[in-house]
C-alpha cells in the first residue's frame, strides 16, 4: 500500500543533538556533523530547582526542542508539540522493575515521570504551553508517524505551527541484546508549518515492504542526514517500511 | 550545628538532585517545603525514602507527625537523633 495523498510541510527550523560517543564518519553525508549538535546538555534555560526533575532523556528532549525553538525565534508556549520517542522512559521502567523484583522501595520520582508523555509534560508545565500535544511510539517507524500526527495537527489548526522532537535514549540492558542495531542517544526537533509560498517544503509518501536488511539510522537520523546532504530525493527503510522524501524548492 | 544535620543535607542534594546548591546553601531551620527551599511531595516521598535508607529509621508516611519531623533540616535531625536513641 502507497500513501501519496498530499503529505508535504515546510521546515521552520531545526536541531538535531547526537550523544557525542558516536563515530558516525562511515553513516553519514560530509555535511551531516556539521550541522549536529555533539556538545555536552547544560540546559540552562531552565532553572536548576526544575531542571533536576529531567533525566537524561528529558533533557536532550527539552535541549533539542529549545534550540530549534530559539533560531525560529518561536515561543515554546505558543507551539503545538508531537513527542516521539520508540522507547520512551524504559531505561527508567527497567529500574523500578529491577527494584520491585529485589523488593527494594521505588523511587517516587522514578514511578511519576516513567510514563511515556513525562517528556511532554515537563515540556508543557515548564513553558507554560497549553496548546495541543501528542506523545506518539510507533516501532522504527516513530520518526514517520510523528510526521504524520504533525501534518494531521497541521491541517486542524492551519495557522499553527507544530514542534515535532523525535527522541531516544541508547537502550540498556536487559533490552539492549534484543536490539537488532543498538542505535545513539539522540533527538531531533523540526518545527513545522504546512507548506509555505516563501520557503522550501518537503514531501513524502511511504509503503509497507518486506524483506528489508536492518538500516544503519534510525529514520529520525536518516532524515536529519538528508536535510543535510544536496540531494533531492531520497529513500529510508525500517525493517517493515520503506519511506520516500523529496525536496521542493521555492 | 550537629554533625547529622550536615549529613541530612547532604542525602537533600544528592536524592533531590540540586546540583547547584551546596550544604551551605541550605538553612538548617528554614522550611523544606513551599515557601523555604521550594520543595514539593514528590520531593518528600524521594527524601523520605534517602532518609530510611541513610539512617535506618521508621517514617509513617500519613501523619501529621510526619509533617511536623520534615519541616526543616533540624526537626529532622531531632527525629532521626530521637529514633536512633541519641541523648
Amino acid at each position: 500500500m502507497t500513501n501519496n495523498s498530499n503529505l508535504s510541510f515546510s521546515i521552520l527550523s531545526s536541531h538535531c543533538w547526537v550523544d557525542p560517543k558516536l563515530d558516525g564518519s562511515t553513516v553519514f553525508s560530509p555535511d551531516f556533523s556539521q550541522q549536529v549538535d555533539f556538545d555536552p546538555i547544560e540546559l540552562k534555560q531552565i532553572p536548576a530547582i526544575k531542571r533536576r526533575r529531567l533525566n537524561s532523556l528529558s533533557k536532550m528532549a527539552l535541549h533539542s526542542s529549545l534550540m530549534c525553538l530559539q533560531k525560529a525565534q518561536v515561543e515554546p508556549a505558543n507551539v503545538i508539540t508531537v513527542f516521539a520517542s520508540q522507547h520512551g522512559e524504559l531505561n527508567r521502567t527497567v529500574r523500578i522493575v529491577s527494584d520491585m523484583v529485589t523488593s527494594q522501595e521505588i523511587s517516587p520520582k522514578d514511578f511519576s515521570l516513567s510514563v511515556h508523555n513525562a517528556a511532554l509534560g515537563l515540556y508543557s508545565i515548564f513553558n507554560k504551553n497549553k496548546q495541543p500535544g501528542t506523545s506518539i511510539a510507533a516501532n522504527t517507524n516513530t520518526f514517520g508517524y510523528g510526521l504524520i500526527e504533525s501534518i494531521n495537527f497541521l491541517k486542524r489548526f492551519p495557522e499553527q505551527k507544530v514542534l515535532l522532537t523525535c527522541f531516544d535514549l541508547e537502550v540498556n540492558q536487559p533490552f539492549a541484546q534484543l536490539q537488532k542495531v543498538l542505535n545513539p542517544s539522540r533527538s531531533v526537533s523540526l518545527l513545522l508549518s504546512l507548506p509555505m509560498q516563501d520557503k522550501p517544503s518537503i514531501s513524502f509518501n511511504f509503503k509497507k515492504i518486506e524483506g528489508i536488511d536492518d538500516p544503519k539510522l534510525p529514520l529520525d537520523l536518516a532524515f536529519f542526514d538528508f536535510l543535510a546532504a544536496n540531494n533531492q530525493q531520497q529513500q529510508m527503510y525500517t525493517e517493515d517500511t520503506a519511506w520516500e522524501f523529496e525536496k521542493h524548492a521555492i | 550545628m550537629r554533625p547529622i544535620e550536615n549529613e541530612i543535607k547532604g542525602v537533600i542534594i544528592e536524592a533531590l538532585d540540586l546540583e547547584d546548591m551546596s550544604i551551605d546553601d541550605i538553612e538548617t531551620e528554614d522550611p523544606l517545603f513551599g515557601e523555604g527551599l521550594g520543595l514539593d511531595s514528590i520531593d518528600a516521598l524521594e527524601l523520605g525514602l534517602a532518609l530510611k535508607k541513610k539512617f535506618d529509621i521508621k517514617l509513617d508516611s500519613d501523619s501529621e507527625e510526619s509533617k511536623k519531623h520534615f519541616f526543616s533540616v533540624r526537626t529532622l535531625a531531632d527525629f532521626i537523633e530521637a529514633q536512633k536513641g541519641v541523648a
